[in-house]
């Protein structure tokens, strides 16, 4: 557990998150017992089901009782607890400065290093832009999560998102499954996003997708004529702010429904995450 | 020749304002305010999708806001637009002189008003447009075209006046004499000299006039009416014969014209007296009709017959008067010498209606008959004809025949004398049976006309004649009697009545033929050189010391100028109908007065025509003044600038107003 103050994990909010806990609903794969269902059935005091005795099967498996009472060989299986792992994603291109949204994603990822780590589950934090900045492998102790927090205050907004590549570059750097976030503003081709997210799927990884969107962002600053500038490209567009307001918001809207749409084909969860909401309420998708 | 001219031109320095839309564009362009942005892919999305429909609407934002400035310093600056080069800001005196059309197709009826009316209004128009000082006169034209002043003067409240009191007349107008009088007007006049013509250029009047104006005087020209109007008029009344005898039937002749483009029909009343006739007239379109109607002349006593049509919108030509003079005894004057005149005149005065006298040419006789024609007097005969008159010739022999040939209206082939032949075997005659000289002898009871042999006669050519009726021929072909076609009527006699040359005379259908002659050979119509029109004077001759009066068809009694031979002269006679001179109630005659048939014909010329003249405009209210001072155009402006505002709100509301730049990386 973290000693000393941070930035984005205040003692306050440690108190609040003092009822939630990092549940992810998924089975796990892990090495040491925890509290996550494993894939691994065995030794286990969880009964999950019976099974028809095969050749192979320790003996000592054997119901007996039901043996008495069917006159069949049945085996009895139990669920395996282990401790998992949670991949956390943050973009940190020039996009996520505007408007304090990085700082948002911040506090976010913070809580969620913190409540893995409080069950001892490995976390591990990976910081982009268009590529991986800062990759921390994955740990439960309190140095770990001190650093991941550190790493946190020192990150700084810069460099264009580039999501896709990024979690192309992260790929061989998981090596057992576990859950993902991403948390990033998604400014990038939602179909690329997810030819990237493919591999992770494929291997079983439990994605959640948290997109932050600034109230600006989503209803488009400014009056009259206004030269906007981008905070990624430094590329200027001059228009009226009013006239092309409507339509912007039904752009982005679409970006939006396109990316919740690939999600949900893809089994992934996909959150839209305002930064004038708290990052609290995001943990509905991920604590119990 | 238009211009525009300004009342404040100084404010048109700041014209260049105009341009301030663009720089506020411009410059409103490359300063708006910067604001960061996440990530800038959606707004370029949209707005690339519409930045070609938007540019136009933005282009036409521009255009509406320059137009805006460029109407709101015009309208301060107050133009104004002016035809022909006049500029009414001009300073320094003004002459105007209004040649006002007073003629009789300036009374046609239009929406509630006559032509005249609305000349009139628009003359008292331009007169108000003229500041004090100015000088002005009015000049009417009609029959006699008189001005109100000797020269323009400056009171213009009596020629205001005089235009309330004035009327149109039924007269018909020398329009190129009123032009020459009126520019006679404006000639020793100092400062700007203007004539206006107000009229309704009645084709028929102004068709020919040549508008050829001092380079001082400006010419306009205001037209009243409209060219569609339509008219029926009666524009002749003639009887056949012209001087019918006593007891005698002849025929009433009118002339119904249509002056539209619609076939009409008509009747057409004829007052005779205690007869009154009518007939139904069918006028082709821009044509004419002529019913006729058969009456019988029942004593001396002459008569004034009335021809009428029913009212239209036109009235004055719906009426015509004739006088009827039946005479108890035809007049023929027999000049010349020679065995035929004697047999003439020895024919002619066996018949008791007819006084046949051995005298020259006389104008008053029916038929004047000319024996032996050596070709003197030529001239004198031309006349008699040219004024409808009947005249027999009998060419001697010698004579050349294009001297014949001319007195017939005809050109003959060459220059050749008329040689008298002498005919072995006698040679007869051959009658048009189908000529009403002939009518008599159908029954034979008055002999037969063809009968008789002829051994001499001059050897006249048909050829040399060629539109003139063969009535009498020899058998051989040579022409005998010939009528010639004109206004007045022509015979000419190749039946020579000399005892060596035949005995034709001595036939018992000699002188019922001469008779004939005389009676059915006279001209149809009569001369209408008696008949006045409009603005015309009556004169006639009296005994002296008679106490003669001349009453107006409304019984006006007008005022009459005598002289010492007894000859009283009217003043202008400005009535329609019939005059009549009496002594003490006793009528002693009458002098009728018809509509000049020039005025019935309405259609005017086409604006085109009055385009080319000079400026021209077309009557309505304050049309002089917008040509003489122009219009101002401070209204246009404002209405202009407020439809830009307008359609600048509606463009605003209607479209989505972006522009956008992208202004790379």
């Amino acid at each position: 557990m973290s000693q000393g103050r941070h930035k984005f994990l205040r003692p306050e909010d440690i108190r609040k998150l003092s009822g939630f806990e990092f549940a992810p609903r998924h089975i796990v794969e892990g090495y040491l017992a925890g509290r996550h269902l494993s894939r691994a059935r065995g030794l286990s005091t969880e009964f999950r089901d019976y099974r028809q005795y095969a050749p192979g099967d320790d003996p000592a498996a054997l119901d007996w009782k039901v043996f008495a009472r069917t006159d069949r060989h049945y085996v009895r299986s139990y669920e395996q607890e282990t401790n998992t792992a949670c991949y956390l994603f943050l973009d940190s291109s020039a996009s996520m400065g505007y408007r304090g949204k990085l700082d948002y994603a911040s506090f976010f990822a913070a809580a969620i290093c913190y409540l893995v780590a409080r069950r001892g589950d490995l976390v591990s934090l990976h910081l982009f832009d268009a590529t991986v900045r800062k990759h921390f492998p994955p740990g439960s102790t309190h140095a770990h999560l001190d650093n991941l927090l550190n790493a946190l205050e020192r990150n700084r907004p810069g460099g264009q998102t580039n999501l896709s590549e990024a979690l192309r570059r992260s790929l061989p750097l998981l090596k057992r499954r576990g859950s993902m976030v991403v948390v990033s503003d998604f400014f990038d081709d939602p179909a690329a996003i997810f030819d990237a997210l493919g591999p992770y799927l494929h291997r079983g990884f439990k994605v959640h997708l948290f997109h932050i969107l600034s109230p600006e962002e989503l209803e488009l600053p400014g009056e009259g004529l206004a030269e906007y500038v981008d905070l990624e490209s430094s590329r200027r567009v001059v228009v009226h702010a009013e006239s092309v307001r409507k339509p912007y918001q039904a752009a982005l809207q679409a970006h939006i429904d396109g990316l919740r749409r690939l999600a949900a084909r893809r089994g992934v969860d996909y959150s839209l995450a305002r930064t004038d909401t708290h990052y609290f309420q995001l943990f509905d998708h991920l604590v119990k | 020749m238009m211009g525009v001219w300004f009342h404040t031109p100084a404010l048109l320095t700041l014209l260049p304002l105009a341009a301030l839309p663009l720089l506020l564009h411009l410059l409103a362009r490359k300063r708006p305010p910067r604001l960061e942005f996440s990530d800038t892919k959606f707004l370029l999305q949209v707005a690339k999708a519409r930045v070609r429909l938007k540019r136009p609407h933005d282009l036409l934002l521009l255009l509406l806001r320059t137009f805006l400035y460029l109407a709101a310093i015009l309208l301060f600056a107050r133009p104004v637009w002016s035809w022909g080069g006049f500029h009414g800001a001009a300073g320094g005196r003004s002459n105007l002189v209004l040649l006002l059309d007073a003629t009789a197709s300036m009374g046609y009826m239009e929406g509630g008003q006559t032509r005249f009316a609305a000349a009139c209004a628009e003359a008292a128009e331009t007169l108000s447009s003229l500041k004090s000082g100015d000088r002005a006169n009015i000049l009417w034209l009609r029959a006699n075209p008189e001005a109100v002043y000797p020269e323009p003067g400056v009171n213009l409240n009596y020629l205001r006046e005089r235009l309330r009191q004035a009327k149109v007349t039924v007269e018909a107008g020398d329009a190129q004499d009123g032009l020459k009088r009126a520019l006679a007007q404006l000639e020793n006049c100092e400062g700007r000299k203007t004539l206006c013509v107000i009229s309704d250029f009645q084709r028929s009047q102004w068709g020919e006039v040549v508008w050829k104006t001092p380079r001082d005087v400006e010419l306009m020209t205001l037209k009243v009416g409209e060219s569609e109007a339509s008219n029926l008029a009666l524009s002749d009344l003639a009887f056949d014969p012209a001087s019918p005898l006593a007891g005698e039937e002849f025929t009433a002749l009118a002339r119904l014209d249509d002056f539209s483009d619609a076939a009409r029909s008509c009747q057409v009343y004829l007052n005779a007296g205690e007869l009154r006739a009518q007939k139904l007239a069918n006028a082709p379109a821009w044509g004419s009709a002529s019913p006729a109607f058969r009456l019988k002349a029942k004593n001396k006593q002459q008569a004034a017959l009335e021809l009428s049509i029913p009212e239209d919108a036109f009235p004055p030509d719906n009426r015509r008067w004739k006088e009827l003079a039946p005479v108890d005894s035809l007049r023929v004057s027999v000049w010349g010498d020679g065995p035929t005149a004697k047999l003439w005149l020895r024919a002619w005065g066996t018949l008791g209606w007819l006084r046949a006298v051995q005298s020259a040419p006389d104008q008053d006789a029916d038929l004047v008959a000319v024996a032996n024609w050596d070709g003197s007097g030529a001239p004198a005969l031309a006349k008699l004809l040219e004024s409808g008159k009947t005249v027999l010739i009998q060419p001697a022999p010698g004579l050349d025949v294009q001297t014949l040939a001319t007195l017939a209206h005809e050109r003959a082939a060459a220059a050749k004398p008329l040689d008298k032949e002498r005919l072995s075997p006698p040679m007869r005659l051959t009658i048009d049976r189908g000529h009403r000289l002939f009518e008599l002898f159908k029954t034979g009871q008055f002999g037969d006309p063809a009968a008789g042999n002829f051994t001499g006669r001059l050897r006249l050519d048909s050829a040399d004649f060629p539109a003139a009726r063969q009535v009498i021929s020899y058998s051989d072909g040579v022409p005998a009697l010939l009528e010639c076609p004109g206004p007045g009527r022509l015979w000419i006699w190749n039946l020579s009545l000399a005892p060596e040359d035949g005995d034709w005379a001595k036939r018992p259908c000699f002188v019922p033929f001469m008779g004939e002659l005389a009676l059915r050979g006279r001209a149809q119509k009569a001369s209408t050189a008696a008949e006045l029109t409009p603005g015309a004077r009556a004169s006639r001759s009296f005994e002296p010391g008679l106490k003669v009066k001349l009453r107006s068809p409304s019984g006006r009694e007008l005022p009459l100028a005598g002289t010492d031979t007894g000859k009283l002269s009217s003043g202008p006679l400005s009535e329609l109908g019939v005059h009549e001179w009496s002594v003490d109630g006793k009528t002693l005659g009458w002098t009728l007065v018809n509509f000049p048939s020039v005025e019935s014909d309405l259609r005017q010329l086409p604006n085109a025509v009055l385009k080319n003249i000079g400026v021209m405009a077309k009557a309505g209210t304050g049309a002089f003044r917008e040509l003489r001072e122009g219009v101002e155009t401070w209204p246009w402006l404002l209405s202009l600038a407020l439809l830009a505002l307008a359609l600048e709100g509606v463009v605003m509301l209607a479209s989505e107003r972006p522009t956008v730049k992208e202004e790379g990386a």
